[in-house]
């Protein structure tokens, strides 16, 4: 396992408007040719009902992104440019937060 | 008419109050609300295993520690720092490198996240070359090569 991004939810949200809004951000991140494989993704987000403390994780493993929901595997997708496109959302260029970021610089030291 | 007189008497108490009342929550949504957009970021509180949730507690925050050095405990939790959302210092082998919040109009909270990499990796490397490996995956060059090689030949 590379890395793991886990969302814990401080306020009801339903599934597809976490897909709405990361949709949003993933988009413009992948290419043309790798659309589909962000409709793969997204297919689970609709039936989940996102509660105040539950948690949805993604375990990325070389281009391979496994989405958990409260620890229970919903769907593996072996994709790395939606993988790529998830990390830059918080690690890109332009991060959905600002602090963030430099959070992770300071943590490992970067030079 | 001294009934009616006391009633309005009642009922206008009661209105100032509710507009006291009013007041006061708008000021402390203003306040929280201000303090979330325009104070520096507070640091993330490393909890030992067993301690309670500072956040769900009166007593002061302990003193912040790096999150990398706690990882070696198991058990060990970071907070995020606006939420007091636990996060653990090590996930199925990885280390805790980072905790954020996701926000709605800069201040109602979504979802707080935890990010979690082999921190040996990429520690005290060149920051370019670490954050293009963290989002791409270490191999990420290999792959291109050999996407091209196949695409070409």
């Amino acid at each position: 396992l590379i890395q793991i991004l886990r969302l814990t939810f401080q306020r009801d949200v339903t599934g597809a408007d976490l897909k709405d809004a990361l949709e949003q951000q993933l988009q413009p991140r992948v290419p043309a040719e790798n659309k589909a494989e962000l409709d793969t993704f997204f297919a689970v987000f609709k039936a989940l009902n996102l509660t105040t403390g539950t948690w949805l994780q993604f375990d990325m493993d070389n281009g391979t992104v496994v989405t958990e929901f409260n620890g229970t595997s919903l769907c593996s997708l072996n994709s790395p440019a939606v993988a790529a496109a998830l990390l830059d959302v918080y690690l890109g260029s332009t991060p959905i937060s600002s602090d963030f970021k430099p959070f992770v610089k300071k943590t490992l030291k970067l030079l | 008419m001294r009934g009616l007189a006391g009633q309005f008497a009642r009922s206008a108490r009661a209105q100032k109050t509710l507009f006291v009342a009013l007041g006061a929550s708008v000021g402390a949504v203003a306040a929280s609300s201000s303090l979330l957009s325009l104070a520096a970021p507070p640091v993330p509180v490393v909890v030992p295993p067993g301690a309670p949730n500072p956040a769900e507690t009166k007593a002061p925050p302990p003193e912040p520690a790096p999150l990398v050095s706690a990882a070696s405990d198991s058990h060990a939790m970071t907070l995020e720092p606006y939420t007091g959302t636990p996060f653990p210092n090590l996930l199925r082998g990885l280390d805790l490198v980072g905790v954020g919040l996701r926000t709605k109009y800069g201040f109602f909270s979504v979802y707080a996240y935890g990010f979690w990499a082999d921190a040996a990796k990429y520690r005290t490397r060149p920051e370019k070359q670490a954050l293009e490996e963290l989002i791409r995956g270490p191999d990420h060059k290999v792959r291109q090569l050999l996407d091209f090689l196949f695409s070409t030949y």
